[in-house]
C-alpha cells in the first residue's frame, strides 16, 4: 500500500478548491509572486518564507509586498535551514482541530531543504486522517547556466528522506541531471555505485534546457550504459514518477537505491515521494558550498501542480 | 534471486566491491600483496582507492578462493591457513550514520548504540555469507543435513534470533535484515515523539558484541564440520577482513587496530584501508595508540609501488592481467606488447620528423647518429642551458658522445628523459610548442607506470584502448599508434584528475578562501613542468615535495584527502604505519597517473619544500580573496 | 510425464500509439533508436533469443493500438508479427479490442478490416467470419480455439461503454462447438472483455464494461469442456476459477493504464497445457510462467510483484487435503530441508494452482505444518522447516 498517491491538476481545480494552509516562498525570483497573481486561491491561512539574504535584490521587495498586500504572513529563513519552517508547522498542526485538510505549497521559488521539511512535517502528522498537499511549480525561462564550475562540497541525505542501511547490497545511483557544468560529475566515483542510472527532461518542457543538460553532462552521459538513462518529460509529472518509481521498485530487491536530484524541482519533489512510498530509497542533497551569482528567474506563464494524498497506514 | 547473480560489469568501470565472490575469482590475477595476505598473520592491507584491495580481500574468502580455477589456486585452496569474513562498508552507511549523529545531537549514547548494532548485524550478516559459501563444498544429504540443522539452531540460539524461524541460513540474514526495519522504526520514534533512549524497549542485540556473537558462531561450525576432508581441521582458524576501514565508524576503526593485538588465536584481522590511518579518538579527544608491534603483532601490506622490486611486480602482474583482460574481451590471447610494443625514442621522434631520424635506425642509444645523440645535438642548438651543461661534463654539443662508460651511466643515461621533454616541447628562443597531445606516453613498460600500480586504471586505460585494438586475418594484432596510446594515456590521467577534482571532499577554505585540490595538483604539476622543462637546464630537477612546517594545517586536511584517492603518493614507506599527524616531513609525488595531463616524465627527481611550490599559488588567491573584499565593500 | 503439451504465449493490450506526448503507454511507433531495454518488443526479442522460448501459438486478446490510432494499429501489428515470427509460433491468433474499433468515427470497423490480412487471423474464411459473425472456432491440430470480438457492439461512443455477448451469437456459436464436443484437443477461448465481474482496484470507478451474457458464455465453454478462456482489457493480470474452469486475464504488454497507480507492471505469458490420461479420463493442466517489463531493465521473470512468476491452473480439489499430504510426505524424509523439484515429484499437482490457491496452500503449510518455501513458492527452490 502506497503512503502518497498523485495526480496531476489544472489551475482550475486549484480555483475551485478551498486551502486550509498555503505556504509560498519570497525570495528575489520574479516567478515567486506568479502564482498567487494569476490564480485567485481561497484559503483560511497563508504564510511565506522570506530568505534572510539578498533582502534588495531584483523583486524581492516587490514579492514581499505582493504577498503582504494578499494577506500573507511571513517567517525569515536562511536557504540551508528549516527550523523555524517545522515549528511553525508544528504550531499549525497543534491548534488544528481538523482530520482532512487540504495545504498548497509553491515550492517554485523554494530551497529543496525548504519543501523537504514541509512535505516531511507534514506527512509525520499523525493525527490527521488524510491530507491533500497541492504541490505548485511556476515554470521560468530559461536562463543560461554559470559559466563557471562550481564544486559540489555537501553530498549527504535529505532529512527525513533516507533510512539507515548495513553495506551488504551495493548502492544503486539514480542521478536527475540538471543544466550546470559537470554537477553529477564524480557522484558514480563517489558512491563507488554498482549501476548509475541518469534522468534528464526531454525536449517537451524546455528545449535550450535539454539540450544545456546534455551538453553539460556529456562525460557521465557517454560513461552510462544507454539503457539506464531515461528521458522524461517534466509537464508529465505522473508519468515521471511511474518511470522513477517503477525503477526504485525494480533496484530494492539487489541495491540500495539513492535518488540524487541535481535538476529541475518538480524531479526533486517527486524523488522525495518515490522515497516515502519505499523506505528503503533514499533522496541525496547534491549541492555547491558556496552559492552560485543570483539569476531572476521570470515565469513563463506556465504551471504545473501535483495534487498528493498522503494517507496514514491505519 | 541472490544478490551475487545476474551482475553486470559497467561501461568503462571496473570495481570489486560488488562483483560477486566468483566474478572477482573469475577474472583474478595473483600479486604479491595476495600472498602476503594469504598468511597466517593479522595485516593492515592499504593503498590508494582503486588500487585493488577489495579485490584481495574478496579473494581470501572462501566464495572466491574455491572459485578460482588456475595452477596456483589448487596449491593455495590445500595450504589457506583460515576462512575469511568479508566485510563490507561504503559511503553510503557512513553518511547515513553521520547524518543519524547529527539528527540525534547531543545524545550521543543513542547513536553509537545504533550505530554499533548496525556494525554488529553488517558483520553477523556477513559471516552468515561465509558459512554459505563454506557449506557450498559439502553435498548436503543423510547425516550432514542433521549436521548443518544443528549449527542453524546453534546460529539462532547464540544470536537470539526471534523464532518462528525456518531452517536456513537465509532465512538468519533476513531476520538480521529485519533488525535494520525494526532499528528505523525506533529512530523515528525517537524523532518524532521526542523521546530519550531510556525510554524505549530495546531488545537484546542493542547489547551485543559482535566477537563474542562471531565465536559462538565459528565455534559451533567448527565443531559441526571439523572431521570433514575438505576441511583442513589444522588450519580451523577465521580472518575478519573489514574493508575500507577509512569509512567505517571511528569507533569500530579505534577498536580494531586495538585488536591488532593478537585477541584470540582462532580470529586473525585483515584490515583494508587507504594509505593514511586515523587515529584520532574524537569522543576522548586524543590520539589512540596502537599497543599492537608492527611485525609482531600485524604485517603492513601497502598496494602502491615504492621500490624498483615492487616496480618490476607490477610490470609482470600487468603483463598477466592486461593479457587476461584482451582475452576475455576478444576470445583472443596475446602479449600486450603486441598491443603497446615497446617505448624507444627513435620511434617517437620518427612518425613526424621522419627525415632527421632516418639514420637513428638501427643504432645503439648512446652512439653516434642515434636517436637519442640528434635529440642532444639539436636541443644543444635551440636550449643554450643545455649546450653548456653539456660543456660543463666535458661533451661536445654537435657530437654528443662520450667514450667513458662512467659519464655514459652518471650523466646520459640519468639526462635521458629530461632531456626528451625538453626537446620535445621546446621550440627555438625558450618558446614552447603547444602540444595537445604528448606523445610520449605510449609502450611498455610506460603503459604500466602510468598506472602507478593501481588496477584500476589500468583497466579503465585498456578499455579505452580496446577501440583501436584490430585483429588481422593472421591471428595477429596491430601495435596501436603512438599517438592513440598518447592520446587514451591524456584521456584517463585528465578524467582521473576530474574525478579528484570534483569529490566533495577535494575543498577547503583557507583564509576565506575556497581551495579546490585540481588548483593545488596544477599548481604542482606546472611548477615540475617549469623546473623540468622551461627552465635552465639541470640533470637534478625536482619532482617530490615535502610537506614542510610552513604549509597551513587547513592545506594538509586537502592532502590527505588526496593521498587517500591516490592523486599523490608517500615515497618511502618502510618507516610504519602513516597517521594522520605524522604527514609533515614526508615525501610525497604526484601519482603518475597524472603525469600525462602535466607533461612530466615518469620519474622521481629531487625534493623540495611544498611551501616554496605553493607560495605563488597562495599569495595569488589570497590576493584575488582580497580584491573580492575591497570590491564587496566598495558595494556596501 | 505428460503425454502432449502446447505452448502458447499471451501479449494483450499493447496499446500502441504514433503520439508522441501520449505517455499512458510505452509502445509508440517510432522506437527505432530508442535503447533495446526500453523498447519492450526489442527487449522481447532479446530475451527470446536468450532462453531460446518458442510458442506454438500466439494470442493478442486486444486493444493493440490506443484509441484507434491508426499508425500506432499498424506499427502494432508489425511488432506483434515480429514476435511471432521470434518465437518461431505456427499461429497469431488475434481478437478486437475497444480501442482497435473506431467507435467515434461511423465506420467503426473499417480500420481493423483492413490493415493486414494476416488480421485477426490468417486464413480469410475466418477473418471473413469474425467481421460477420463476430467469433470463429479454429480447430487446429492439437487444439481448438474459440475467438470472439466482444467489441462488435461499439459502433458508437455511447454503446463503446459496453460489450455484449447476444444469444444469438453464443446460439451460432455452439452450432459449431456442437461439432468438437468430443474432441480431445486442448480448448482455448479469446475474447477482450472480461466475461465475469472484475472491480477495479479503486473505488472511484466501477466494473462497468463486463460482458453482458457472459456468464451464459462461460457456461457454454464449461459445457464443451474448454480448458481456458484467455482475456485482455482489465490490464492487472488475473486467473481465477468459474466452476472448473479457469479465467486469465493476461494483463497488459505495454500500457500504463492502470498499473502506475497500483504499482503493477506490464506481463508477458506462456501458457504451457499438458495432458494426461489416468484410467478413462484426460486431465488437463497447464502452468503460466509470466515476464514483468521494468524500463530500464527489460523483461525478467524473478520476483512476485505483478502476479506469480510460475502459477498453473487444473488443480481443483482441496487445498488443504494437498498441504496436509505435502507436509506428511516432508515430515517422513526426517530432514529439515527437501528440494522443492522432489516434493513436485511427489506431487505434481502443486504445480497446477492458481495464484489464490498458491497462497491458500503456502499458509496451510506455514501456519498448520510450519514449512516455509524458498525463497518464494513461485520460484521455490526447497521447503524448509520451521523452528518455533
Amino acid at each position: 500500500m502506497k503512503s502518497i498517491f498523485t495526480q496531476q491538476i489544472s489551475e482550475k481545480d486549484l480555483k475551485d478548491t478551498h486551502f486550509d494552509l498555503i505556504i509560498s516562498a519570497s525570495g528575489y525570483e520574479t516567478r515567486a509572486r506568479f502564482l498567487i497573481e494569476k490564480v485567485e486561491l481561497n484559503s483560511s491561512y497563508k504564510f511565506f518564507i522570506g530568505f534572510n539574504n539578498n533582502l534588495d535584490l531584483f523583486d524581492r521587495e516587490l514579492n514581499d509586498k505582493t504577498f503582504i498586500n494578499q494577506g500573507y504572513t511571513s517567517i525569515m529563513e536562511d536557504g540551508n535551514n528549516s527550523s523555524k519552517i517545522e515549528c511553525f508547522l508544528e504550531d499549525f498542526f497543534f491548534t488544528n482541530k481538523q482530520e482532512k485538510l487540504n495545504i498548497l505549497v509553491d515550492y517554485s521559488s523554494m530551497t529543496r531543504i525548504w519543501y523537504a521539511s514541509i512535505l516531511n512535517s507534514i506527512r509525520k502528522v499523525k493525527k490527521l486522517k488524510s491530507v491533500h498537499i497541492f504541490f505548485s511549480y511556476s515554470v521560468s525561462e530559461f536562463a543560461s547556466p554559470p559559466e563557471k564550475h562550481i564544486f559540489s562540497e555537501h553530498v549527504e541525505p535529505v532529512e527525513g528522506f533516507y533510512s539507515l542501511s548495513v553495506p551488504q547490497k551495493p548502492t544503486a545511483l539514480i542521478i536527475g541531471l540538471g543544466y550546470e557544468k559537470k554537477r553529477a560529475f564524480g557522484l558514480k566515483e563517489y558512491f563507488n555505485a554498482d549501476r548509475t542510472f541518469l534522468f534528464h527532461t526531454d525536449n517537451s518542457f524546455n528545449k535550450e534546457y535539454a539540450i544545456k543538460v546534455i551538453e553539460n553532462n556529456k562525460e557521465l552521459i557517454s560513461e552510462i550504459d544507454p539503457n539506464n538513462i531515461v528521458k522524461y518529460p517534466l509537464m508529465d509529472l505522473v508519468y515521471t514518477e511511474t518511470l522513477l518509481r517503477n525503477l526504485c521498485l525494480d533496484l530494492m530487491v539487489d541495491f540500495r537505491a539513492i535518488i540524487a536530484p541535481c535538476g529541475p524541482k518538480p524531479f526533486t519533489l517527486l524523488s522525495m515521494i518515490t522515497s516515502i512510498n519505499y523506505e528503503a530509497i533514499d533522496v541525496w542533497r547534491i549541492s555547491a558550498g558556496k552559492s552560485a551569482n543570483p539569476v531572476n528567474r521570470e515565469p513563463t506563464g506556465d504551471i504545473v501542480i501535483l495534487k498528493a494524498e498522503i494517507n496514514h497506514p491505519k | 534471486m541472490k544478490e551475487e547473480e545476474n551482475i553486470i560489469i559497467q561501461y568503462n568501470t571496473y570495481n570489486a566491491r560488488y562483483l560477486s565472490f566468483e566474478e572477482v575469482a573469475e577474472s583474478f590475477i595473483p600479486n604479491q600483496e595476495f600472498y602476503k595476505l594469504l598468511k597466517n598473520d593479522n595485516s593492515l592491507l592499504m593503498g590508494p582507492r582503486g588500487s585493488g584491495k577489495t579485490t584481495l580481500m574478496k579473494m581470501i574468502t572462501p566464495g572466491a578462493i574455491y572459485n578460482w580455477n588456475s595452477t596456483e589456486a589448487k596449491e593455495i585452496h590445500k595450504e589457506i591457513p583460515f576462512f575469511g569474513i568479508y566485510i563490507p562498508s561504503d559511503i553510503q552507511w557512513m553518511k547515513q550514520i553521520q547524518s543519524l549523529e547529527k539528527k540525534l545531537g547531543d545524545n550521543k549514547d543513542i547513536s553509537k548504540s545504533i550505530s554499533r548494532m548496525l556494525v554488529n548485524t553488517n558483520i553477523l550478516i556477513s559471516a552468515c555469507k561465509t558459512f554459505t559459501h563454506l557449506l557450498l563444498k559439502i553435498p548436503i544429504e543423510g547425516k550432514l543435513l542433521s549436521k548443518l540443522e544443528s549449527f542453524i539452531k546453534d546460529l539462532i540460539k547464540f544470536w537470539n534470533i526471534p523464532k518462528p524461524i525456518p531452517l536456513s541460513i537465509d532465512a538468519i540474514v533476513d531476520s538480521l535484515h529485519l533488525r535494520i526495519k525494526e532499528v528505523n522504526t525506533t529512530v523515528n520514534k525517537i524523532v518524532s515523539e521526542n523521546l530519550h533512549f531510556n525510554q524505549i524497549e530495546k531488545p537484546n542485540y542493542f547489547y551485543e558484541e559482535f566477537f563474542d556473537l562471531l565465536v559462538l558462531a565459528c565455534n559451533s561450525f567448527e565443531n559441526h564440520f571439523k572431521d570433514l576432508n575438505v576441511f583442513n581441521s589444522n588450519y580451523f582458524r577465521w580472518a575478519l577482513c573489514f574493508d575500507e576501514l577509512e569509512i567505517a565508524p571511528e569507533w569500530l576503526q579505534l577498536e580494531l587496530l586495538g585488536f591488532l593485538r593478537s585477541r584470540n588465536q582462532k580470529f586473525l584481522f585483515k584490515l583494508a584501508t587507504t594509505p593514511l590511518v586515523s587515529l584520532y579518538d574524537s569522543t576522548n579527544k586524543k590520539y589512540f595508540k596502537i599497543d599492537a608491534q608492527l611485525d609482531n603483532d600485524y604485517k603492513i601490506i601497502r598496494t602502491w609501488l615504492s621500490s624498483r622490486t615492487d616496480e618490476k611486480n607490477w610490470e609482470s602482474f600487468c603483463n598477466n592481467f592486461v593479457s587476461s583482460l584482451i582475452a576475455k574481451k576478444f576470445n583472443f590471447k596475446i602479449h600486450p606488447l603486441e598491443v603497446f610494443g615497446h617505448y624507444n625514442d627513435e620511434k617517437t621522434f620518427y612518425e613526424n620528423e621522419h627525415s632527421k631520424f632516418q639514420k637513428a635506425k638501427s643504432k645503439s642509444v648512446y652512439e653516434k647518429y642515434s636517436a637519442f645523440w640528434i635529440i642532444m645535438r639539436e636541443l644543444a642548438i635551440k636550449d643554450n642551458s643545455f649546450n653548456k651543461f653539456l660543456l660543463s661534463k666535458g661533451i661536445r654539443p654537435e657530437n654528443p658522445i662520450t667514450k667513458q662508460k662512467a659519464i655514459e651511466d652518471s650523466v646520459l643515461r640519468k639526462i635521458k628523459p629530461i632531456v626528451i621533454f625538453r626537446y620535445y616541447f621546446k621550440k627555438p628562443e625558450e618558446k614552447l610548442r603547444s602540444r595537445k597531445i604528448t606523445a610520449l606516453y605510449y609502450g611498455l613498460p610506460n603503459i604500466y607506470h602510468i598506472c602507478d600500480g593501481n588496477p584500476r586504471t589500468i583497466i579503465n586505460l585498456v578499455t579505452e584502448i580496446y577501440p583501436y585494438i584490430k585483429i588481422k586475418n593472421d591471428c595477429k594484432v596491430n601495435e596501436v599508434s603512438i599517438s592513440n596510446q598518447a592520446r587514451v594515456a591524456q584521456f584517463v590521467s585528465e578524467t582521473n584528475f576530474e574525478i579528484f577534482s570534483n569529490h566533495p571532499d577535494a575543498n577547503i577554505v583557507l583564509n576565506n578562501t575556497r581551495i579546490n585540490l585540481g588548483e593545488v595538483l596544477t599548481h604542482i604539476g606546472k611548477y615540475f613542468f617549469n623546473k623540468i622543462v622551461t627552465n635552465p637546464f639541470t640533470m637534478d630537477p625536482l619532482s617530490v615535495f615535502i610537506i614542510d612546517e610552513k604549509v597551513d594545517a587547513q592545506l594538509i586536511v586537502l592532502l590527505k584527502f588526496a593521498l587517500n584517492v591516490g592523486a599523490i603518493l608517500h615515497l618511502e614507506p618502510q618507516e610504519g604505519l602513516l597517521n594522520e599527524q605524522e604527514l609533515r616531513n614526508k615525501k610525497f609525488r604526484l601519482s603518475y597517473i597524472l603525469h600525462p595531463l602535466f607533461k612530466l616524465p615518469i620519474r622521481e627527481y629531487h625534493t623540495i619544500n611544498l611551501s616554496t611550490i605553493l607560495m605563488d599559488f597562495l599569495i595569488q588567491k589570497n590576493n584575488i580573496q582580497k580584491s573580492k573584499d575591497q570590491f564587496s565593500l566598495f558595494n556596501k | 510425464m505428460p503425454e502432449q503439451i502446447i505452448r502458447i504465449a499471451v501479449m494483450s493490450d499493447l496499446h500502441c500509439t504514433h503520439e508522441k506526448n501520449d505517455k499512458s503507454t510505452y509502445l509508440h511507433s517510432d522506437l527505432c533508436d530508442t535503447p533495446i531495454n526500453q523498447n519492450p518488443i526489442e527487449s522481447l526479442k532479446q530475451l527470446i533469443e536468450k532462453e531460446e522460448l518458442s510458442t506454438d501459438i500466439l494470442l493478442c486478446p486486444g486493444d493493440i493500438t490506443d484509441r484507434i490510432n491508426k499508425q500506432g494499429f499498424v506499427s502494432g501489428w508489425q511488432y506483434i508479427l515480429s514476435i511471432k515470427n521470434a518465437l518461431k509460433s505456427k499461429n497469431l491468433i488475434a481478437t478486437v479490442g475497444n480501442h482497435d474499433l473506431d467507435s467515434r468515427g461511423g465506420n467503426y470497423n473499417k480500420i481493423g478490416k483492413n490493415l493486414n490480412k494476416d488480421y485477426p487471423y490468417n486464413i480469410d474464411e475466418f477473418k471473413e467470419k469474425f467481421w460477420s459473425q463476430n467469433f470463429f472456432v479454429l480447430d487446429l491440430d492439437e487444439i481448438i480455439v474459440l475467438v470472439f470480438n466482444s467489441s462488435f457492439t461499439h459502433t458508437t461512443k455511447e454503446k463503446a461503454e459496453q460489450s455484449i455477448i447476444t444469444t444469438e451469437i453464443l446460439e451460432a456459436i455452439e452450432i459449431e462447438l456442437t461439432k468438437t464436443k468430443d474432441s480431445e484437443k486442448f480448448k482455448v477461448a479469446m475474447c477482450h472483455h472480461h466475461p465475469i465481474k472484475f472491480s477495479n482496484m479503486d473505488e472511484l470507478y466501477k466494473d462497468g464494461d463486463v460482458l453482458e451474457k457472459g456468464d451464459h458464455f462461460l457456461d457454454l465453454l464449461e459445457k464443451y469442456n474448454f480448458h481456458l478462456i484467455v482475456h485482455g482489457h482489465k490490464h492487472i493480470p488475473n486467473l481465477i476459477y468459474r466452476n472448473s474452469l479457469p479465467i486469465f486475464c493476461a494483463g497488459s504488454f505495454s500500457s500504463l493504464a492502470n498499473l502506475h497507480y497500483w504499482d503493477k507492471k506490464n506481463t508477458f505469458h506462456i501458457i504451457e497445457f499438458s495432458k494426461i490420461h489416468k484410467k478413462s479420463i484426460i486431465y488437463v493442466n497447464g502452468i503460466i510462467k509470466t515476464w514483468e517489463y521494468s524500463y530500464t531493465k527489460g523483461w525478467t521473470r524473478n520476483q512476485k510483484n505483478v502476479f506469480p512468476c510460475l502459477t498453473g491452473f487444473g488443480y481443483t480439489g482441496s487445498i488443504d487435503l494437498l498441504a496436509e499430504d505435502c507436509a506428511n510426505w516432508f515430515y517422513e524424509q526426517n530432514m529439515h530441508m527437501v528440494n522443492f523439484t522432489e516434493l513436485l515429484k511427489f506431487k505434481p499437482d502443486v504445480q497446477y494452482l492458481i495464484p489464490t490457491y498458491q497462497e491458500k496452500f503456502v499458509n496451510f503449510m506455514r501456519e498448520k505444518y510450519k514449512l516455509q518455501f524458498h525463497p518464494t513458492f513461485d520460484n521455490a527452490q526447497q521447503i524448509i522447516r520451521i523452528e518455533i
